[in-house]
């Protein structure tokens, strides 16, 4: 067991994805924390530090995009990957301006080659 | 007669040489001798009559009674008067006759008439020469005049001829004129036929229509335009375009004046731009221009758009994009959610075989209507036209795996071999992430579907010359010939696939085919029936 496990926080207002996306990475060594709205999440990035931060984009209070320019306000540095179901090309230029490092479609994407992503960015 | 001077091409009137002149002479000499004999005898008579008795004398006379002096003095006076006279014919009468022809023959206009002088004597001989000197400065005269005549006739004729060419050129130039002038009031007619139909069109033009000269100040406006900006034509007329039309970039806010659809067109660019525009009364609106420069050989000079409310088009665009992206997010979730848990059931080596398989089953499903999903979420895009490209730094490799991964649960269930060969020295390329895992997918994905058990398929992947080289070849049923032309098309498919597979849409390549194509690139193929199947890819990166 790594004793100094990177800390990974999820924000995905679909609570059997986020549950399902916990479950995988702590199974992978990391430290999770789950939210599922916009606010908490805000809040989460107020109080807590955070290695890498798994955005969904339509949340309930406050989107994606607001969390996003929150998070960067905040810390330029920490890895942020983008999973979302949007695949309009207006989403996908909004969340290029955040300096992210990656952008997935969910459904495009397997949960075993989303944690194998994490593992890379963080590595 | 009248004859023709042949140098002169007039006719001179000729007399007769005076011949009776000489019989003239003659009776003048006649009359002369005649006279001169009464005359001297007389001198004779009376003297003689006078001082002495006239019978005496006639007695004497009559009988012979010998010569007296007085006659013999009368014969040699006679004899010499006679001689005079014969004398005075010869030398002057002659001579004057000589002259008198010659003059006369002169004043005929025979300038070569000349007196023999040799027939002359005395002074009528140097009258004769003199004469002759006279009418030889009068020939020579007369033939210079005549050559200076005939010059100058000739100059006179070439005049005339040219005044004549002349004239038919100004004829010419006067028909030639006349009909220009018909043409031109015939083309005056039709241009003003032509602009009453130009101001008709223009002012019944649906779209607003906007054109600026050189200055950008605005020359020409429709009603469009006016019920556009709800604004009076005065209120736009000789106005700058930046002044009149407060453009909007629907992104980034009020344009700059050189941003404007009619700067650019001025700059010669010509092209198409969706601007919000605030009306008159504060109303933000939004306009299609389509923007281009007028021209007058290769100089612009002016500007034209044709300006179009497309803000009820571009909400109903926005509700589209904003239902697209709604559903594609409604319809993705409960697909993802069930990929996720069927993917860590199938991770979970607690489970037996049969409830794998079961839940081997369902991700299969799953992912077919993942695949549908985002077929026809593509389709929508295609039809709208937003399918739209936005490039990125992205590692090709890592999409490779991605579609290759996606793909495993088919590919090992008919034990398919897959070969990756992306070039080692390939580095990160510029292009669209999304679009190329759509294409790399869909490929795999058929190419899987469309090979028997035990085949095998190799994806080859390398960068040359700026381009990105795709080739998917596979061991499949390949594609039969008469299927070939139609592969790409919407709905099509190969007359084989539909026995193997009857699960297929008919979208993929149509699909993949629109997004190449909206990449810049092209595909093409080669498949040879029960021997496989090799797609080709070239797209700039």
């Amino acid at each position: 067991m790594n004793e100094n496990p990177k800390k990974i926080l999820i924000i995905e207002d679909e609570i059997p994805m986020a549950r399902a996306m916990k479950l995988k990475l702590e199974n992978e060594g990391f430290s999770v924390k789950t939210v599922h709205n916009g606010k908490d999440a805000i809040d989460a990035l107020d109080t807590e530090e955070f290695d890498c931060a798994l955005v969904d984009i339509i949340l309930p209070q406050v989107d994606g995009f607001a969390v996003l320019d929150h998070l960067r306000s905040k810390n330029q540095d920490m890895k942020v990957i983008v999973l979302t179901n949007l695949g309009q090309i207006e989403d996908r230029k909004k969340i290029q301006k955040f300096n992210i490092d990656g952008y997935y479609v969910k459904s495009n994407i397997s949960i075993a080659s989303t944690v194998a992503n994490v593992k890379n960015i963080l590595a | 007669m009248n004859k023709t001077n042949k140098k002169l091409n007039v006719p001179i009137k000729t007399k007769k040489t005076p011949r009776s002149y000489k019989f003239k002479t003659v009776s003048y000499f006649a009359v002369s001798v005649a006279v001169m004999t009464i005359l001297i005898n007389l001198f004779w008579i009376f003297p003689y009559i006078s001082t002495k008795d006239p019978s005496e004398i006639l007695g004497k006379y009559i009988l012979g009674e010998g010569v007296v002096p007085e006659n013999i003095i009368i014969i040699f006076l006679l004899a010499f008067v006679w001689f005079v006279l014969a004398f005075f014919y010869i030398v002057v009468l002659r001579s004057l006759e000589e002259l008198i022809v010659a003059m006369e023959q002169s004043t005929a206009g025979n300038y070569k008439s000349r007196i023999k002088s040799f027939s002359l004597k005395g002074e009528f001989k140097i009258l004769g020469t003199l004469f002759n000197r006279m009418m030889d400065h009068v020939q020579l005269a007369h033939t210079t005049l005549d050559e200076k005549v005939q010059e100058k006739t000739r100059e006179v004729k070439k005049q005339a001829e040219r005044l004549k060419q002349q004239n038919l050129e100004l004829q010419k130039s006067k028909d030639d004129l006349s009909h220009a002038l018909k043409d031109l009031k015939s083309l005056n007619d039709n241009l003003k036929l032509e602009k009453i139909k130009t101001d008709s069109i223009i002012s019944s033009m649906g779209s607003g229509l906007i054109a600026t000269g050189k200055d950008g100040n605005i020359f020409i406006v429709n009603k469009g335009v006016e019920e556009i900006l709800q604004k009076d034509k005065e209120e736009i007329l000789g106005k700058p375009a930046f002044l009149v039309l407060d453009f909007f970039d629907v992104e980034s806010g009020r344009i700059s004046q050189e941003e404007g659809p009619h700067y650019r067109a001025l700059r010669g660019e010509a092209g198409s731009a969706d601007l919000n525009l605030r009306t008159k009364n504060g109303m933000m609106i939004t306009t299609r221009n389509v923007f281009a420069p007028m021209k007058l050989g290769d100089e612009i000079v002016g500007a034209v758009s044709i300006l179009e409310d497309v803000t009820e088009e571009k909400q109903t665009e926005l509700a589209l994009k904003e239902f697209v992206s709604l559903a594609s997010h409604q319809l993705r979730s409960p697909l993802t959610v069930v990929n996720w848990h069927t993917e860590m059931l199938l991770a979970d080596n607690d489970l037996n075989a049969k409830t794998k398989a079961l839940a081997q089953e369902i991700l299969t499903q799953n992912k077919r209507m993942q695949a549908l999903v985002n077929s026809l979420l593509n389709l929508s895009k295609v039809d709208f036209g937003t399918l739209d490209i936005l490039k990125e730094q992205i590692n090709i490799s890592s999409i490779v795996d991605g579609a290759i991964a996606n793909n495993a649960l088919c590919q090992k269930k008919k034990n398919i071999v897959v070969e990756k060969h992306v070039d080692e020295n390939l580095s990160l390329i510029y292009s669209d992430p999304i679009m190329l895992s759509e294409i790399f997918e869909n490929l795999l994905s058929n190419a899987i579907k469309y090979t028997p058990e035990g085949g095998k398929i190799v994806l080859e992947v390398r960068v040359d010359d700026g381009h990105l080289f795709v080739q998917i070849r596979d061991t499949g049923y390949g594609i039969p010939e008469k299927d070939k032309p139609q592969i790409f098309s919407r709905l099509f498919r190969a007359s084989n696939a539909k026995l193997i597979d009857t699960d297929g849409n008919g979208l993929g390549l149509y699909i993949v085919k629109k997004i190449v194509i909206k990449l810049g690139g092209s595909i093409w193929f080669e498949s040879q029936e029960n021997q496989g199947t090799t797609f080709f890819i070239k797209i700039p990166i």
